[in-house]
C-alpha cells in the first residue's frame, strides 16, 4: 500500500462513484484540507449542478477558474467555455475564433459531434495540470476533479481513448494521447472511489473500479466508505440498554421513543458493518478511509469543515482513524 | 396521494412512466408499482434501461435481458390472475436495435454499426438511451400483450432529458449545419473545399485545424449514414410522445427529500405541465420519520429528563456513570434523527409550496436497509397499496 499512501504527492485526484454517495462533499473537503496546508488547489466540477457554493460558503463558482478562498480556486467546467479556451489556444486570436466558432454552422456542428464535450473538459483539466506561472513553477499544486456519476464518469475519463480510436492523427488525437498519458501516470493521478456501506453502492463500486482500471486504464487508487452511522450503544452502556429493551420502557412512557430511535440506529449500523466487511474484503488491496454520517438540518460549510478536518488528519498527518468508525 | 389514487393509477393506466434524476430509487419504485399491479390481477411488464442492473437487483434476479422474462409469482406474492414480466435493456444494445430496425438496408446498417465514431462514441450520443427506451415502449404498447407497462426512464443527469434528448438528437443531425457539412463531404467522398463558398471553406479549414481533417471525415461519414435514420426516428418519437399525452398514460415523478432531488423534481414538474403530459403525482422515497416529540432535536436539552427517567426505570440499580452515559447517547441519537426528519419536512414543504394543491404526493419511508431483494420490495408494495406513510 506504500505508494498509495502518498496522496499528498498526487497532482490529480479524481473523485468517482455512484450518484448521491458524497463525491462532491469529499472532493471539496480534500481541496479545503490541502489549501489549509498552503497548497495551491484547483477544485474542478464537470458541468455539474451548482451546489458547491453553499458547501464552501462562497458567493459564486463559474465556468472560469476563480479564486474562492486562500490557496483555493474553483471552476465548474462547461463544454462551451472549455471549447472556447481550447479554440483560442489553437487559433490564437479572439477575432479568428469568433469567425470560425461563433457562427451558427460551427456551433451546431460542434454540438453534434459525439464525445467532444467530454474531450474538451478533460482537456481543460490536462491544461491546468500543465499550466505554469511566469517563474515556471506549477500554477496549481493539486487539481481535484469531482467526476460525473458512475457511467458518465467512465465515459468522461475514457474520452481520450475513444477519440484516439476514431481518428489516428490530428490535433484532437494528439491532445487526447497527452491526456491519456497523464491519466495513466500513477505518480500523478489518483482515483478516489467513494461508496456507501449499502448493497447497490457496494456492487456498483466493484464494477466501477473494474471499468476505470480495465477499460480506462487508470492506476490503482483509494476508497472512501462514507456516511457511516455512529455506534449509539458502547461497551459501558450495552448491558443496561439491553435490559431496558426487555422492560416496559421499550414500548410505553417517556423513554420509549428514545429506545426506538436507538434501535433504529443500532440496526442501521449493524447492517452497515456487514457491508463494511464486504467492502474491506473486496478492496483489501486498496487504502480505505471511513468517514462518518453527519446529521444536520442542512448540510453546509460547517459540516464540510468537519470532513476536511478528518481528511487532513487521515491523509496528510496520517493519524489512524478514531475508533468506532 | 390517497390509498385510492395509487390503486386507481395501477388499475386505470396502460402506461406508467417513472421519471426523475438518478439515485432516487426510481427503479425500485417502478418494480414495486409493477408488482402491486400484478398482485391486483393485471398483466404487467416492467422495463428499465439501466447500466447497473438495478431492476434485476430489486427483483432479486440476475440476467434479465432484452426479451421479457416472466417473474415467478411466488417471488412477489402474486396470485393466479395477474402476471409480471420484466426486462432490462443494456443501453448500447438497445440503441443498436433501434439502428438495426430503422436502417434502410443492410449496407447502411453495417456501415453504422461498424463506424468507429459509432462504436467508440455511441454511448455519449445524447439521446441514444432515450431512443432505445421509446422504441421498446412502442413495441410493448403495440404488441398489446400487457394491460400495463411500467417504464423506468433512463438514468440521466438531468431529469428533462427523457423529454428533450430524442428530439435534440434528430434536430442536430437534420440541422442545416450538419446537412451542409454532409453535402460538402458527399461530392467526392472526401472534403472538397473548392465546392464551398469562401467563408464556408474558411470555417471548415479552421475547424479542421482544431480537430484534424481525419476526425472530421470520420464524423462526416457517420452523419451521412445516420441521416438515413432520422426521419424514422422522428416519426417514431412523435408517435410515442403523442401517445404519452393520452389519459391512459400517467407520469410519476420519483424523488427523494434531498435538496438537489427536490429541486430536480420541481423542475421536471414544470416541464411536464408545460408540455401537457399527464402528471399522476410524486413519489418521494426515503423520507425519514421522527421519534416522540418531533421538536426534540439536537439543540433541545432533554438529557436530564432522560436521566431522571432512567433512574426510575428497570435499570435504576446500574452505576450512575452508566445511566448518565446512556441518557447522553439516547438523547443525542434521538435529537439527530429528529433533526434529519425535520430536514426532510423542510424539503417536502418546498415541494408542496411549488406544486398545485391537488397534485398527489406519496411518501415512502427511508428503510433501514437499501431495497435490493424481493422481501424488502414487498414492504414497499404494501406501503404503496396503503398510499404511503401518513402526511
Amino acid at each position: 500500500l506504500a505508494e498509495q499512501e502518498k496522496i499528498t504527492e498526487k497532482r490529480l485526484t479524481l473523485f468517482l462513484g455512484k450518484g448521491g454517495v458524497g463525491k462532491t462533499t469529499l472532493a471539496a473537503a480534500w481541496a479545503m484540507a490541502l489549501s489549509r496546508r498552503n497548497k495551491r488547489v484547483l477544485l474542478a466540477q464537470v458541468n455539474a449542478k451548482e451546489r458547491l457554493t453553499r458547501l464552501l460558503g462562497v458567493e459564486k463558482i463559474t465556468d472560469q477558474v476563480e479564486k474562492v478562498k486562500d490557496n483555493l480556486w474553483a471552476v465548474n467546467m462547461t463544454p462551451e467555455a472549455s471549447l472556447h479556451e481550447y479554440g483560442l489556444m489553437v487559433l490564437r486570436f479572439e477575432s479568428v475564433y469568433k469567425l470560425v466558432f461563433e457562427n451558427k454552422m460551427s456551433k451546431a456542428f460542434l454540438r453534434a459531434v459525439p464525445g467532444l464535450d467530454d474531450w474538451t473538459m478533460l482537456g481543460k483539466t490536462w491544461f491546468h495540470e500543465q499550466e505554469k506561472l511566469k517563474d515556471q513553477t506549477d500554477r496549481f499544486d493539486h487539481i481535484i476533479v469531482d467526476c460525473p456519476a458512475t457511467g458518465h464518469g467512465v465515459i468522461f475519463l475514457g474520452a481520450p481513448k475513444a477519440v484516439a480510436k476514431v481518428s489516428p492523427d490530428g490535433p484532437l488525437t494528439e491532445y487526447a494521447l497527452k491526456m491519456k498519458v497523464m491519466l495513466e501516470d500513477a505518480a500523478k493521478t489518483h482515483p478516489v472511489y467513494v461508496t456507501l456501506p449499502e448493497d447497490m453502492p457496494y456492487n456498483e463500486t466493484i464494477e466501477l473500479r473494474q471499468k476505470i482500471e480495465g477499460e480506462v486504464g487508470l492506476p490503482k487508487g483509494r476508497l472512501v466508505i462514507n456516511a457511516i452511522h455512529p455506534h449509539v450503544i458502547t461497551g459501558d452502556t450495552a448491558a443496561a440498554y439491553q435490559a431496558l429493551l426487555h422492560s416496559d420502557e421499550a414500548t410505553q412512557g417517556m423513554l420509549a421513543p428514545f429506545l426506538q430511535a436507538a434501535q433504529r440506529r443500532v440496526a442501521r449500523r449493524h447492517l452497515q458493518d456487514g457491508y463494511i466487511q464486504k467492502i474491506e474484503h473486496s478492496f483489501q488491496d486498496m487504502h480505505i478511509t471511513k468517514t462518518p454520517f453527519i446529521a444536520s438540518r442542512s448540510f453546509g460549510s460547517k459540516e464540510l469543515e468537519q470532513i476536511a478536518d478528518l481528511l487532513e488528519r487521515a491523509w496528510i498527518d496520517r493519524v489512524p482513524m478514531r475508533r468506532g468508525l | 396521494m390517497s390509498k385510492t389514487s395509487v390503486s386507481q393509477l395501477i388499475r386505470d393506466k396502460k402506461i406508467i412512466l417513472c421519471c426523475g434524476s438518478g439515485g432516487v430509487g426510481k427503479t425500485t419504485t417502478s418494480a414495486a408499482l409493477a408488482i402491486y399491479a400484478a398482485q391486483q390481477g393485471r398483466h404487467v411488464a416492467v422495463c428499465t434501461i439501466d447500466p447497473a442492473r438495478r431492476l434485476a437487483n430489486s427483483l432479486g434476479l440476475t440476467g434479465i435481458g432484452h426479451e421479457a422474462v416472466k417473474i415467478d409469482p411466488a417471488l412477489y406474492g402474486g396470485g393466479s390472475k395477474g402476471s409480471l414480466h420484466a426486462m432490462m435493456l443494456e443501453p448500447k444494445r438497445a440503441f443498436d436495435m433501434v439502428v438495426e430496425k430503422f436502417s434502410p438496408n443492410d449496407e447502411v446498417r453495417k456501415r453504422i454499426l461498424n463506424n468507429a465514431v459509432y462504436t467508440s462514441l455511441a454511448g455519449t450520443l445524447a439521446g441514444s438511451q432515450e431512443h432505445g427506451a421509446i422504441q421498446k415502449l412502442h413495441e410493448l404498447d403495440k404488441a398489446g400483450k400487457y394491460d400495463l407497462i411500467v417504464l423506468d426512464t433512463p438514468p440521466t443527469q438531468n431529469a428533462l432529458d427523457f423529454l428533450d434528448a430524442p428530439q435534440k438528437m434528430v434536430d442536430a443531425i437534420d440541422s442545416p449545419a450538419i446537412q451542409w457539412f454532409i453535402k460538402s463531404f458527399q461530392q467526392t467522398g472526401t472534403f472538397s473545399l473548392k465546392l464551398l463558398s469562401i467563408s464556408a471553406s474558411f470555417v471548415l479549414k479552421n475547424i479542421g485545424k482544431f480537430t484534424g481533417m481525419g476526425f472530421i471525415e470520420k464524423i462526416a461519414e457517420f452523419f451521412m449514414d445516420f441521416q438515413h435514420l432520422t426521419a424514422s426516428f422522428r416519426e417514431r418519437a412523435d408517435e410515442v410522445y403523442a401517445r404519452l399525452r393520452s389519459n391512459e398514460v400517467g407520469f410519476l415523478i420519483v424523488t427523494s427529500p434531498e435538496p438537489m432531488a427536490i429541486a430536480e423534481g420541481i423542475y421536471f414538474y414544470d416541464r411536464l405541465i408545460e408540455s401537457k403530459m399527464p402528471l399522476s403525482g410524486f413519489i418521494v422515497n426515503r423520507v425519514r420519520g421522527s421519534y416522540g416529540d418531533p421538536s426534540m432535536t439536537e439543540g433541545t436539552k432533554q438529557v436530564n429528563s432522560v436521566y431522571q427517567h432512567l433512574k426510575k426505570s428497570a435499570i435504576a440499580q446500574q452505576p450512575d456513570y452508566v445511566l448518565q452515559a446512556l441518557a447522553q447517547s439516547l438523547s443525542h441519537n434521538l435529537g439527530e434523527l429528529n433533526t434529519l426528519a425535520l430536514s426532510d419536512r423542510d424539503q417536502l414543504a418546498v415541494l408542496r409550496k411549488h406544486i398545485q394543491n391537488n397534485t398527489p404526493i406519496i411518501e415512502l419511508p427511508r428503510f433501514v436497509e437499501d431495497i435490493h431483494d424481493t422481501q424488502a420490495l414487498r414492504r414497499v408494495v404494501d406501503l404503496l397499496s396503503q398510499g404511503g406513510i401518513g402526511q
